[in-house]
C-alpha cells in the first residue's frame, strides 16, 4: 500500500485516472440505460389542429420506436401525439407524453399534410432544419390526407409487411416518374439560385390489386408476415410531386408530368419508354416497351445576338422488355434482335417530344426544375447576366431562352 | 516540479505539424468560407494554406541560419529583454485564444450532437488532466504519443475523405462572387491560421538533419491538402445548404450515411474530432508554457500550467458558452491576432536574418580566422642555425596540422553539430537524472559555459 501511495504520488495520472474510474464507473452504473431515457423517433408528421384562443395549435405525431426484451427479434413502434403552438411546444409536450425525451437522431421522415403545405412550409421545416441531430437524408414528404392517418398506415405496412416507407421513397427516387425527396434535396433547391424545391407526396389508398402489398387497417401489432383481412385494405402510393418557388406550392406534377421533366433533368436511372403503333416487317401495329439501360446528358451553350441557346443532347441506352401486338408473337432471338430504324425513330421522336414538354411544364410554371440558372451562369456569367438584365422579367427567363433538344439512342 | 522538454526528431515534428494543421479548420471553418464568399471562397482557403506552408518554410531558414538557438536567445541578442518579453506575451495570449476557440467549438460540436446533457465542467474534466499531463511530460513525450496515434488520425482522414467523395453530387454556383468579398472572408476567417509559430518556440529542441527537411514539408503539405479537400468536398455535397451545416468533418460522413448502407458511419469522424482535440489543445498549452517561461523566468514551469488551467476555464466558462459567442469571438477579435505569426513576427526574424550580430554562422567564421592570426609565426629578425630551420620546418607542419584539425573539427560542429550533440544529449539527459538537485545546478551552469566555448572555437573535455 505504500509502495501503491508512492507511486500515484510519483505519478499524478495515475490518481487521475483512477478518479475518472470512480466517478465515471459509478455514475454509468448508478444512471439509468439511455434506452430508457430517450424515445426513438423514425418518423414525424405534422398536422394543423383546431385553433384555440386565436391561437395556430399544431398536431404531432411521432412513430416512436418501443424496445422490447423478448427472444425473437422484434421492431415495435408507437404513435403519439402532441399539441402546440409551435412545433417546439408540440414536441415537448408529446415527450411528456412519452415520459422520455425526443431523440431525434434516428429519424427517417417527416410527413406534412396538405393543409401545412399550402399556408407556409418554412414555419414548420425550421426547427427541424435546425436539429443538429437529424441527418440530411432524412425524407420529407407530403401527403394528401392527415399525417397522423398516414403514419399510422404506415406502421401497420411496417408492422405487417415490413414495408417501410423510408425505403419506398428512396426505392422511387431512381425512377424517371419521381424525385429524391429529402431535407437535404428540398432545401438545396429552395436556397439555391432558382428557389425551386421538390417534394414526393405520397398517399395511403386502397389498391385496385390485391397482389400489392396490403395492411390490414384494424389495430393490430406484433410480428409481420400473417395477412389479416380488415375491413379496407390500404396500400402507399405516391400520387404527385409537388414544387415549391419561393416557399410557395407551385404546381403539383403526376407520374407522367414529372417522367417528362425528368427526361429534362436527367436525374433518373429506371423507367420505360412506350412508342404505339409501329409497323413494318416484324410488327403489325405493335406497342414496344423499352427500359432505360442508361443514360447521359449534357447541356451545350451558345449565345446568338445575345441570347442564350441550351442545346440538351441526350443519349439513352434501351432494351426491349415487352412486345405487345394484337394475334401474334415475334418469333426472333430475344438477345440478337436487331431494333429496326424506324422504331429507333419512334424512340427519338417520342423522347423529344417528352422533353419539349417538360421544358413546356417548367415555362409556364416559370420552375427551372433543371437548374438551367447554374449551367448558364457557369457556362459564362457575364453574358449570361447580361441577357437576365435585358428582360423585363428576369424570373423569366425560361421563356427567353431557346432549347434544342438531340436524341440519341442505342436500343438492344 | 521540473519539466523535461527534450528534443524531437524530423517525424515527431511532422507529425506534429501535421496533427496542428487540423486545428479550427475542419470543423466549422468550411462552412463559414461557403457562407463569406460561396465556392471562391477556396481560393482564399488555398492562400490561407500557403500562408500556413509559408511559416513551415519560414522555420526552415530560421533553423539553418540559427542551428541552436532558441527563439529567445535570437530575440535577445539583437532586439533586447524588454521586447522579447512582450513579444512572448503576445504569443502566450495568442496561443490560449486559439485554444479557447477550438475547445468551444469542440464542446459545441459534441454537446449538440452526442453528449445533449452534459456541462462544461464534466468535459473540462475529462480534457484538462490529460493536456496537462501531455504538456508537463514535455514535448518528446508529446511527438512520441502524436507519433503512436499518426496511422489512427491518417487512416481515418483518408476514410472520410473517401466516403465524402461519394456525396459529391452538384452543380455549384460558380464566380458568384466579387474578389473583394473572398479577399474579405479570408481576412475575416485567418484566425484558425498561424499555429505554425509554435514551431519557432520550439525551434532550439528540433534536432533535424538536412535531408530530413522532406518528412517535414511532405507532411505539411499533405495535412494543408486535406485541409482544402476536406473543405472542397463539403461545399459540393451542401453548396447552398453549407449554412445549415456548421461541422464540416462532420457533415461529409454524415450526408452519405444512408447512401452506403453502412449505418452511422459519422461516428468515425467524431473519434478522429476528439484525438485531434487533445493533441491541438496540448500543443497550445506546451506553446503557453514555453511563453511563460521566458516571461516569468524566476518561476517554475508548473505555473505556467496552473496559469493556463485557470485563465481558460474563465474565458471557457464566463466568456464563451455557445457557438455564437465562439464564432464571433473566431471571427471578430481573433484575425486582429493573427497578425502576429503573419507579420510581426516574420518581419523579426527577417530583421534577425539580416542582422550579422549574434549570427552563428557568421560569428564563427570569425573565430577561425581570429584563430588562424593567433596560430605561431616565425619571427622577422631571427637568425636560423640549421636546427632552428628544421625547428620552424616542424612547427610550421604542427601548425598546419592543428589548423586542418581545427577546421575539421569545425565543419562538423557547423553541419553536423546537431547530430553530433544528440548522442550526448541522450548521455546527459541519464546523467541529469542520476544527480542530485544541487550537482544538477551545477551540471547546467557548466553546460552553458561549453556552450558558449564551443561557440567560441575551444574544445570540452568531460
Amino acid at each position: 500500500m505504500k509502495f501503491f501511495c508512492q507511486q500515484l504520488q510519483k505519478t499524478p495520472m495515475l490518481f487521475v485516472f483512477a478518479l475518472m474510474i470512480v466517478f465515471f464507473g459509478f455514475s454509468a452504473v448508478a444512471s439509468p440505460a439511455e434506452i430508457n431515457q430517450y424515445a426513438v423517433v423514425t418518423a414525424i408528421g405534422i398536422d394543423k389542429a383546431e385553433m384555440e384562443e386565436n391561437n395556430e395549435i399544431y398536431e404531432l405525431t411521432l412513430l416512436t420506436f418501443v424496445p422490447v426484451a423478448q427472444q425473437s427479434f422484434t421492431e415495435k413502434y408507437k404513435l403519439v401525439n402532441g399539441k402546440g403552438r409551435s412545433i417546439s411546444e408540440a414536441m415537448d409536450l408529446a415527450a411528456l407524453n412519452i415520459g422520455r425525451e425526443v431523440g431525434l437522431s434516428h429519424l427517417k421522415i417527416i410527413v406534412l399534410s396538405k393543409e401545412i403545405v399550402q399556408e407556409g412550409l418554412f414555419k414548420f421545416l425550421d426547427y427541424l432544419l435546425r436539429d443538429a441531430q437529424i441527418s440530411a437524408s432524412t425524407k420529407v414528404v407530403t401527403t394528401d390526407m392527415q399525417a397522423k392517418q398516414f403514419l399510422e398506415t404506415a406502421q401497420k405496412l411496417d408492422n405487417e409487411s415490413s414495408i417501410k416507407v423510408s425505403e419506398h421513397i428512396l426505392f422511387n427516387s431512381d425512377y424517371i416518374y419521381s424525385t429524391e425527396s429529402t431535407l437535404e434535396t428540398f432545401f438545396k433547391g429552395t436556397f439555391g439560385p432558382t428557389h425551386t424545391g421538390l417534394m414526393a407526396c405520397l398517399s395511403a389508398k386502397s389498391p385496385d390489386e390485391q397482389t400489392m402489398p396490403t395492411a390490414a387497417s384494424d389495430m393490430s401489432s406484433g410480428a409481420g408476415g400473417e395477412q389479416q383481412g380488415g375491413s379496407t385494405e390500404e396500400m402507399i402510393t405516391q400520387c404527385h410531386v409537388y414544387v415549391f418557388k419561393n416557399e410557395e406550392l407551385v404546381v403539383m406534377l403526376g407520374e407522367r408530368d414529372m417522367k417528362k421533366v425528368n427526361f429534362v433533368i436527367g436525374d433518373y436511372s429506371n423507367g420505360s419508354i412506350v412508342v404505339r403503333n409501329i409497323t413494318d416487317q416484324h410488327f403489325d401495329n405493335a406497342n414496344l416497351t423499352f427500359e432505360i439501360f442508361d443514360k447521359s446528358i449534357a447541356y451545350h451553350i451558345v449565345y446568338q445576338n445575345g441570347i442564350p441557346v441550351v442545346s440538351i443532347d441526350t443519349s439513352l441506352t434501351l432494351r426491349l422488355s415487352e412486345v405487345e401486338q394484337e394475334n401474334k408473337i415475334l418469333q426472333e432471338n430475344v438477345e440478337l434482335f436487331v431494333i429496326p430504324e424506324n422504331v429507333i425513330d419512334a424512340l427519338k421522336k417520342k423522347v423529344t417530344n417528352s422533353m419539349a414538354e417538360g421544358i413546356e411544364i417548367m415555362r409556364e410554371n416559370q420552375v427551372d426544375m433543371a437548374d438551367f440558372y447554374t449551367v448558364l451562369h457557369n457556362n459564362n456569367p457575364k453574358a449570361f447576366h447580361k441577357f437576365l438584365d435585358s428582360l423585363e422579367d428576369p424570373e423569366d427567363y425560361l421563356n427567353r431562352i431557346v432549347f434544342k433538344v438531340n436524341v440519341r439512342i442505342y436500343a438492344k | 516540479m521540473k519539466v523535461l522538454d527534450r528534443s524531437i526528431n524530423a517525424w515527431q515534428l511532422g507529425i506534429l505539424i501535421f496533427i496542428l494543421t487540423f486545428a479550427n479548420k475542419i470543423l466549422v471553418l468550411p462552412s463559414l468560407l461557403y457562407e463569406g464568399a460561396g465556392m471562391e471562397a477556396l481560393f482564399a482557403l488555398a492562400f490561407l494554406c500557403l500562408c500556413e506552408f509559408a511559416l513551415v518554410l519560414l522555420f526552415f531558414f530560421v533553423k539553418k541560419r540559427f542551428p541552436t538557438q532558441s527563439l529567445s536567445q535570437i530575440l535577445q541578442q539583437r532586439l533586447g529583454k524588454g521586447f522579447r518579453v512582450v513579444l512572448y506575451v503576445f504569443i502566450m495570449l495568442f496561443f490560449l485564444s486559439k485554444a479557447v476557440l477550438l475547445y468551444n467549438v469542440t464542446y459545441i460540436f459534441f454537446r449538440n450532437l452526442i453528449y445533449k446533457d452534459t456541462s462544461n465542467f464534466l468535459i473540462l474534466f475529462c480534457f484538462l488532466p490529460i493536456l496537462n499531463h501531455l504538456a508537463i511530460c514535455g514535448l518528446r513525450v508529446l511527438g512520441r504519443t502524436a507519433q503512436l496515434f499518426f496511422p489512427v488520425i491518417f487512416g481515418i482522414l483518408l476514410f472520410c475523405l473517401i466516403v465524402g467523395l461519394f456525396g459529391i453530387n452538384n452543380r455549384p454556383l460558380l464566380f458568384s462572387n466579387s474578389f473583394l468579398s473572398v479577399i474579405q472572408t479570408g481576412a475575416r476567417h485567418i484566425s484558425p491560421f498561424g499555429d505554425m509559430m509554435f514551431l519557432f518556440l520550439i525551434i532550439d529542441r528540433v534536432k533535424i538533419k538536412d535531408r530530413q527537411w522532406k518528412i517535414v514539408f511532405s507532411l505539411s503539405g499533405i495535412a494543408l491538402f486535406f485541409v482544402f479537400v476536406i473543405s472542397l468536398i463539403f461545399m459540393l455535397s451542401y453548396t447552398s445548404t453549407c449554412f445549415m451545416h456548421p461541422y464540416a468533418i462532420f457533415e461529409i460522413m454524415s450526408f452519405v450515411k444512408e447512401y452506403g448502407g453502412l449505418g452511422r458511419i459519422d461516428i468515425i469522424s467524431m473519434v478522429l474530432i476528439i484525438i485531434l482535440a487533445y493533441f491541438h489543445l496540448a500543443i497550445y498549452l506546451k506553446s503557453f508554457m514555453f511563453c511563460f517561461k521566458e516571461v516569468f523566468e524566476k518561476i517554475d514551469q508548473i505555473y505556467g500550467v496552473l496559469t493556463f488551467n485557470f485563465l481558460f476555464v474563465v474565458v471557457v466558462v464566463f466568456f464563451i458558452v455557445n457557438l455564437e459567442n465562439a464564432v464571433v469571438f473566431g471571427q471578430e477579435i481573433l484575425p486582429y491576432a493573427s497578425i502576429l505569426p503573419y507579420a510581426i513576427l516574420p518581419l523579426i526574424l527577417l530583421f534577425c536574418c539580416k542582422n550579422k550580430k549574434g549570427n552563428e554562422n557568421a560569428d564563427f567564421q570569425k573565430m577561425i580566422k581570429k584563430h588562424q592570426k593567433n596560430i605561431k609565426k616565425p619571427q622577422k629578425n631571427a637568425v636560423f642555425c640549421e636546427n632552428e630551420q628544421n625547428f620552424y620546418e616542424k612547427e610550421k607542419q604542427k601548425n598546419v596540422f592543428e589548423r586542418k584539425n581545427f577546421e575539421k573539427e569545425n565543419k562538423e560542429i557547423v553541419h553536423l553539430g546537431n547530430e553530433k550533440t544528440e548522442k550526448e544529449n541522450e548521455k546527459t539527459e541519464i546523467f541529469e537524472q542520476e544527480k542530485p538537485a544541487k550537482k544538477r545546478q551545477n551540471f547546467v551552469r557548466f553546460e552553458k559555459q561549453k556552450n558558449v566555448f564551443l561557440h567560441s572555437g575551444g574544445e570540452v573535455e568531460r
